[in-house]
């Protein structure tokens, strides 16, 4: 009794250290995501031109060092920065929240 | 039987929560940064969720130890009690104030939503809650039971 008893905690502690590894690998992988957001291209967030979009959106979390939403959710303001000005932000619409779906 | 059936109890319980925390610290101590991250847009400050991404990985770890150990399971029992309540209070802040945030915890259990989150850990309690006082009764059984035998 004792030795099964032994035998199913051993068991149990390899399985979870197993299966531990086994997630973690499949959390590093790319992410898929489904974005709705809007880019204004100015800071500011209040005036020119802005585009409602979706769109699916791919990154690799693998030594993601960022802090906050950006490596979190996977991507960073310039990925969708299709005017090409650099860090000028993805922006919510006036304070509503960019919408984030794992696809 | 009816021990039989407690006894039962208490180690499917035992191995359930060893598995847990094992599991769960493993995945946190592989995704450090990950967790440390998820804490800090929950508006806890860098310098304590740093130290709770190292207390909490390592705390759980030793539980394991502790509920590994037959001396110590008692002790292992009531101290994961804790640790879930103090995991359920978390849930509850994030639920109600933060609840588009991921949460901090290790693997696949991220993947669960607030709620699904919250069920399962009021059903863990649950247990653990009637596992810890079934066994303290027998505990005090055997207890009274040694004295009328040395006496």
């Amino acid at each position: 009794m004792k030795k099964l008893s032994n035998f199913l905690k051993g068991s149990v502690v390899f399985l979870a250290v197993v299966f531990a590894f086994f997630t973690s690998m499949k959390q590093a992988k790319a992410v898929t995501f489904e974005i709705d957001y809007y880019w204004f291209y100015d800071e500011a967030a209040t005036s020119y031109t802005q585009i409602d979009n979706t769109i699916s959106y791919m990154k690799d979390l693998t030594g993601c060092t960022g802090i906050n939403a950006i490596c979190l959710y996977g991507y960073r303001a310039d990925d969708f920065n299709t005017y090409g000005v650099p860090s000028s932000g993805l922006k919510t619409n006036h304070g509503a929240p960019v919408t984030i779906k794992e696809v | 039987m009816k021990l039989f059936r407690a006894n039962t109890l208490t180690e499917v319980t035992r191995l359930m929560l060893t598995f847990l925390f094992a599991y769960t610290s493993i995945n946190k101590l592989l995704n450090l940064n990950v967790f440390k991250q998820t804490m800090m847009t929950a508006h806890i400050p860098e310098v304590i969720a740093e130290i709770i991404a190292m207390v909490i990985p390592i705390s759980e770890a030793i539980l394991v130890v502790l509920l590994i150990l037959n001396q110590t399971k008692r002790l292992a029992l009531i101290i994961s009690l804790f640790l879930l309540l103090v995991f359920t209070v978390y849930i509850i802040y994030m639920k109600l104030w933060l609840p588009k945030l991921p949460c901090s915890c290790g693997g696949i259990i991220q993947k669960l939503t607030w709620n699904q989150h919250l069920l399962l850990n009021i059903v863990i309690i649950a247990l653990l809650y009637y596992v810890i006082l079934t066994d303290n009764k027998k505990f005090r059984q055997n207890l009274y039971c040694n004295k009328q035998v040395t006496s």
